[in-house]
């Protein structure tokens, strides 16, 4: 398996970078190796990825800029009737590409509507259902809906939206990625409406996406209630979501009370079997028990701690090398509240992982399983067996102990078991498959996936903390 | 394509129809460089940014060392930068929620011809700021290095070394899906 660092050689041969030697080492390694060929084939691949820019949809937009560098000296009136004018045309438009966008004789479904007397526009999911309730009130009942409206209610489970802007709202907030893919697709507003969520998606998607109602504000605002509580704004950026019923607060055995939802943000990548990122398909998880025993893996923190965190981890994941730095900081944010059981899952298709991990835990039989995980992920590649010998030197570990273990039956269960508790516990697709990534959390149970900011620990752990004080 | 030099000299002077066509022929890779570098809402930052280049057309010297493509995707380039920032995530807990629904249609329903697309938008989305910022215009914008070292105020070489990073990453995280098919190039339409 390739390293960053020989792509990295790769990118600067074809940008001519390499000096002779190196030029001629590199190409005498390429036609040695198939493996470097392939990468360097989709590095070109790569460069030759051309921008083909869609301009639709954006006349208006420049017309406006325009618009607003020549102000009318005089008339608001006549601006005023330019706009209605223009809202009047953005309508017709819609209408015209809601019929466009219904394929002759077939029969799906129209996705595009416009609603509230021709004053909101919305696109529903495939399943959505949104009933008018009253005048310029809706409630979505199932399913996922993008509106777009001014002084609109929408409720949605326990939430209330007085909506002045765009906002993805969802009942499914665990596939809502995907059902906005599918309506999408058909429309001009589709591709507009999927790369904004596809941009919140990148950067804050999995408390929505673990939640049971979500609800993305893409441009404007909205102010909303969420079960009568004090009314918040939501302004465009933020996501408002609802978490996932508690889970009982134990490592083991934890069940759910209701099917959780596991993230699922990033559909595009779910064809490959296994993931070393943040990516994990939208899919719900199945009901039934969740098991995580603590068995001999490592452990930081006091077994009586209200909070424990479960990471299944591959040492050749930049993600997981990321998230690391996360446990750190939550160690030292919560202290004796929390307790971090530390689980091997190294991805098959990551050849220096498995040592890698069985290195760790080789490590962990003298006691010094941290320290040598933060070499392993103190470096950008993964050592073969030399290298991991020597992290072992540095930590002045008794080698032929270590060696020993690293090649231990023992050892080789303890990441089988780790591995296969991490499958179980993972989302299954509709055929029972599991689909997992890592780095892959539980926090008493409750799934999380990915690098992702320490905020999103954080909210968890504070509301079981909170659960357990009641 | 560059803009021809009369219409530019007539948007220089606030024409409203060569400033039309100025900012049209740019609209599309500046939406495009919103969404991938932008934070918050892509649209009104689009429209800030039209704002931006008209107020400071003006100042453009066609005959200075620098192509029309070139300034403008260096004041785009310098507004996001000032712009950025990460969003706050709002999270109310409720109590009980309502149950999740089913799976959704099959994956390979949803994964048409436009994949690679999807697929490199969402790499991009893994890389850092700074090495997503260096390969979306060098790579899928095409804007000098120079430039783009400039803007950033780093020196050249850490902006290739932070391209050739980037690349490496994204050959990483895009995998197979780089490997062209028999008889075709990908496109990464959006």
């Amino acid at each position: 398996m390739l390293q960053a660092s020989d792509l990295e050689r790769l990118s600067r041969y074809l940008a001519h970078e390499l000096g002779p030697e190196e030029h001629a080492r590199l190409e005498a390694e390429l036609s040695q190796s198939a493996p470097l060929r392939q990468a360097l084939r989709r590095m070109e691949a790569l460069s030759a990825l051309a921008d083909e820019e869609q301009d639709a949809g954006l006349d208006a937009a420049v017309d406006r800029a325009v618009r607003t560098a020549h102000p009318p000296a005089r008339s608001r009136k006549l601006l005023g009737a330019a706009i209605a004018a223009c809202v009047a045309a953005l309508a017709a438009v819609f209408l015209l590409r809601g019929e466009a966008s219904k394929p002759a004789g077939s029969s799906a479904p129209e996705y595009l509507q416009l609603i509230d007397g021709g004053e909101a526009r919305a696109l529903l999911g495939p399943h959505a259902e949104l009933v008018q309730v009253a005048e310029r009130a809706f409630r979505l009942e199932r399913g996922t809906a993008m509106i777009e409206a001014r002084s609109l209610h929408v409720a949605a489970g326990a939430i209330d939206l007085d909506l002045d802007g765009y906002a993805i709202v969802s009942m499914e907030p665990s596939v809502a990625l995907r059902q906005v893919t599918l309506v999408t697709r058909s429309t001009h507003e589709g591709d507009d409406m999927r790369a904004r969520l596809n941009d919140f998606l990148g950067r804050a998607p999995m408390v929505a996406a673990t939640a049971t109602v979500a609800v993305w504000m893409v441009s404007g605002e909205a102010r909303a209630t969420v079960n009568g509580r004090e009314p918040a704004t939501v302004r465009a950026g933020e996501v408002l979501a609802a978490p996932p019923p508690k889970t009982p607060a134990v490592v083991a055995t934890a069940t759910p009370k209701k099917p959780a939802a596991m993230p699922g943000e990033k559909p595009a990548l779910q064809a490959a079997p296994e993931k070393c990122n943040d990516c994990v398909p939208a899919l719900a998880i199945t009901p039934g028990e969740r098991t995580i025993l603590e068995g001999n893996s490592p452990v930081r923190g006091p077994s009586v701690a209200p909070v424990t965190v479960v990471e299944f981890t591959d040492y050749e994941c930049p993600f997981c090398r990321k998230a690391s730095d996360t446990m750190l900081e939550l160690e030292k944010l919560y202290g004796n509240k929390a307790r971090f059981v530390f689980k091997q899952a190294p991805l098959t298709f990551h050849p220096h992982a498995r040592l890698a991990a069985a290195a760790a835990l080789a490590a962990n039989e003298q006691g010094k399983f941290w320290e040598y995980r933060t070499l392993l992920f103190s470096s950008d590649t993964v050592p073969e067996r030399q290298g991991l010998e020597e992290y072992a030197k540095q930590l002045k570990l008794d080698l032929p102990r270590f060696r020993a273990a690293l090649d231990s039956a023992k050892v080789e269960q303890q990441i089988k078991d780790d591995f296969a508790e991490m499958t179980n516990n993972a989302a299954k697709d509709a055929n029972g498959k599991p689909q997992y990534g890592t780095p892959l959390f539980f926090i008493n149970g409750r799934p999380l996936v990915g690098a992702v900011p320490i905020e999103n620990f954080v909210s968890i752990i504070d509301e079981e903390l909170a659960a357990q004080e009641k | 394509m560059e803009l021809d030099q009369a219409t530019l000299a007539r948007a220089q002077q606030g024409e409203r129809t060569a400033q039309t066509a100025f900012l049209r022929r740019y609209a599309g890779p500046l939406r495009s460089l919103v969404r991938r570098l932008g934070s918050g809402d892509a649209d009104d930052q689009l429209q800030e940014l039209f704002l931006t280049l008209l107020q400071a057309l003006p100042r453009f010297v066609p005959a200075g060392p620098a192509r029309l493509t070139t300034w403008v995707f260096a004041v785009a380039h310098k507004q996001l930068l000032a712009k950025r920032r990460r969003p706050q995530l709002t999270l109310v807990p409720i109590e009980e929620g309502v149950s999740v629904a089913d799976a959704g249609p099959a994956l390979d329903v949803i994964l048409s011809n436009k994949r690679l697309g999807l697929l490199l938008e969402e790499a991009l989305a893994q890389l850092s700021e700074a090495h997503r910022r260096v390969f979306v215009l060098t790579q899928l914008h095409h804007q000098p290095m120079e430039s783009v070292a400039e803007v950033e105020g780093v020196p050249l070489g850490t902006i290739k070394s932070r391209l050739h990073r980037a690349r490496a990453e994204l050959v990483l995280l895009l995998g197979p899906a780089l490997d062209v098919p028999e008889g075709g190039r990908h496109a990464a339409s959006k």
